[in-house]
């Protein structure tokens, strides 16, 4: 299931992007505990869950451009007549 | 051309959002789905009705000072304490002959291990002092030179400042003793419980080289004796009027410096008592007249070493009730019932005679045939007034006597002009949360070019994927920078993300159809 919403997903890429997440909640919670009114862990866990996911989707959106470009007819059929040509 | 439907749905919903903030009334939002979106997305943005709804900003100080009795009546419990940094919880009503409590039940009621297990009298202020933990409690101890009993208050000043037969002693003795007690009762740190000292009515005869002198080592000494440095507890002092009668305090500059040195906050009690400088007149002369005097009052206040970072700024609630002195004939306030109330107010507007003003904005009512004169501040003089006195960098304001005020319908009209002034209404975590996502996914885009040489060579090949792909990075950091407030969340903010739609759409839209027009013509 996550290897279907994350494809390229590895446990060490998740230890990666859960490392980084703790990381990045600190400044997360310095800006943005002030401006709301909620608890601590609320804020933190928010800020957690929003640069965790923020991150394993930076590759997902990437891997979405990516698959787009190369589904346009015309680079369909330039790659295919690129390669007829050199059979 | 989905793409393009996108982009003209988002265009709308965009569109609603900056209506919805304008509060514009178009057709489009007067209708069912529509209407009810609108009105879902005006909800989000940072205003609201309700006090209720607010926090303070951090840099003001804002104190409740309740009378006693209306304590023990439960006023606290219509208070928006989001809207309190401080409160007063009980009064030490001062005897100069003694140095002991005038009216010992008070103090009782607050203290009494008794009281709060067999009576709910106390439960109202036993769970603002247990519950609310960020706030700080003051007790109050106060004087008005009125004892009686055929002493003046000369005597009486005199007799205190020389601490003879060891008053002040007796005073610090209590005053320990019930600070001791309060924190024993309701477990409290000591350091939340400070100390307001409201002396008035000061003779001026006492201003001489030693009564002064007197008077700034019963201030040191209260201190070290009752809030001791190690303890981190606050001293407030409070100042009369100063173009009242009473002027001891502003006889000589040694006295407001002794204040400024020693005490930590000081409460200008800005209750202004001078007929000749308030005009029955409409609202825009009022505010003009009465603002005037208040604006001096504080820079007089600054000029006298009073940093404005100590100086709290004191209203009476709603207004005052004044009368004349039967002496001089100059306008005092009515012992009996210094502070107006909401129901009075009312009476006064509903007996009004055809001559008077028409409506509430006036602010000073003379009852035909009466001595008595009434002082009140609508809503908007009284927002008027803090934004002011905000602008002067004054650290926060005191609001005396809200319980005189019944209703919770009337009492929110003031409430919320401290809210607008001192207050804001937090920002909802889910901006922050949408933000943060909307900041990753616009990496996305030039993550994309480097991760996949795909990528970069269709890019470098087919200019028109440029466009597109250089538009969704600008939308999601626009997103980014919109939802974090960078970009201000208001109307503007609002319109620039139109604008940078609309710019892509017709970008986009003119891409298209221009290589079709040239395409047309090649054939």
């Amino acid at each position: 299931m996550i290897r279907l919403i994350l494809p390229g997903i590895t446990l060490r890429k998740l230890l990666a992007a859960f490392m980084i997440g703790l990381i990045l909640s600190v400044p997360f919670y310095t800006y943005v505990f002030p401006r709301v009114n909620n608890t601590e862990w609320a804020v933190f866990l928010t800020g957690f869950g929003a640069i965790f996911t923020g991150l394993l989707f930076i590759r997902t959106i990437a891997g979405r451009i990516n698959r787009y470009l190369c589904s346009r007819k015309e680079i369909i059929a330039a790659v295919s007549k690129k390669s007829n040509l050199a059979k | 051309m989905r793409k393009i439907y996108i982009y003209l749905f988002s265009i709308v919903c965009l569109n609603i959002l900056a209506a919805g903030r304008a509060e514009a009334q178009s057709n489009l939002l007067n209708r069912g789905v529509f209407k009810k979106l609108a009105k879902w997305l005006g909800s989000i943005d940072n205003e609201s009705d309700d006090p209720a709804d607010y926090v303070l900003l951090p840099q003001y100080t804002i104190i409740a000072d309740e009378p006693a009795w209306l304590l023990r009546r439960g006023s606290y419990e219509d208070f928006y304490y989001n809207l309190l940094t401080q409160s007063v919880i009980g009064n030490y009503d001062l005897n100069l002959l003694t140095g002991e409590p005038r009216n010992p039940e008070d103090i009782r009621w607050l203290t009494s291990e008794h009281e709060l297990k067999e009576s709910g009298d106390s439960v109202n202020v036993y769970e603002y002092i247990t519950k609310k933990k960020e706030k700080n409690i003051f007790l109050q101890v106060s004087c008005y030179g009125d004892a009686g009993g055929g002493y003046t208050n000369y005597l009486m000043y005199y007799a205190f400042l020389k601490n003879e037969n060891s008053i002040q002693d007796t005073l610090y003795d209590r005053l320990k003793k019930i600070r001791k007690d309060i924190t024993h009762k309701y477990q409290i740190e000591i350091s939340r419980l400070g100390l307001i000292l409201d002396l008035q009515n000061i003779p001026s005869q006492l201003i001489d080289k030693d009564n002064i002198q007197a008077f700034c080592d019963f201030i040191k000494n209260l201190k070290r004796e009752v809030l001791p440095a190690n303890e981190h507890s606050l001293l407030g002092i409070k100042l009369p009027v100063i173009h009242g009668q009473n002027s001891w305090y502003y006889s000589d500059k040694k006295v407001i410096d002794c204040i400024s040195k020693n005490a930590d906050l000081v409460i200008y009690k800005n209750y202004s008592y001078d007929p000749e400088e308030i005009q029955l007149d409409y609202l825009q002369s009022f505010v003009k007249n009465n603002y005037k005097q208040l604006q001096s009052d504080v820079d007089s206040l600054k000029k006298m070493s009073i940093p404005p970072s100590k100086l709290i700024i004191e209203f009476a609630y709603l207004g005052l009730n004044m009368k004349a002195d039967p002496a001089t004939g100059d306008m005092i306030p009515d012992e009996a019932e210094p502070v107006l109330s909401y129901g009075r107010m009312q009476d006064i507007i509903g007996n009004r005679t055809p001559g008077d003003q028409p409506d509430s904005s006036c602010t000073i009512y003379r009852l035909p045939g009466s001595t008595g004169e009434y002082f009140f501040d609508s809503k908007n003089i009284r927002l008027f007034k803090y934004e002011q006195l905000k602008k002067m960098g004054i650290n926060g304001i005191s609001l005396y006597g809200i319980g005189y005020i019944k209703g919770k319908k009337y009492n929110d009209l003031y409430w919320k002009a401290v809210a607008e002034a001192f207050g804001r209404v937090p920002d909802k975590l889910f901006w922050y949360f949408f933000g943060t996502l909307f900041g990753f996914l616009s990496f996305g885009f030039p993550y994309s070019v480097f991760k996949f040489w795909q990528v970069r060579n269709i890019l470098a090949r087919y200019k028109k994927y440029i466009l597109p792909a250089l538009g969704g990075w600008a939308v999601t950091s626009f997103g980014f920078l919109f939802c974090l407030d960078i970009i201000p969340r208001s109307t503007t903010g609002v319109y620039l993300g139109i604008g940078i739609l609309v710019i892509l759409t017709v970008m986009i839209l003119a891409r298209i159809y221009l290589v079709r027009l040239i395409r047309l013509f090649k054939k």
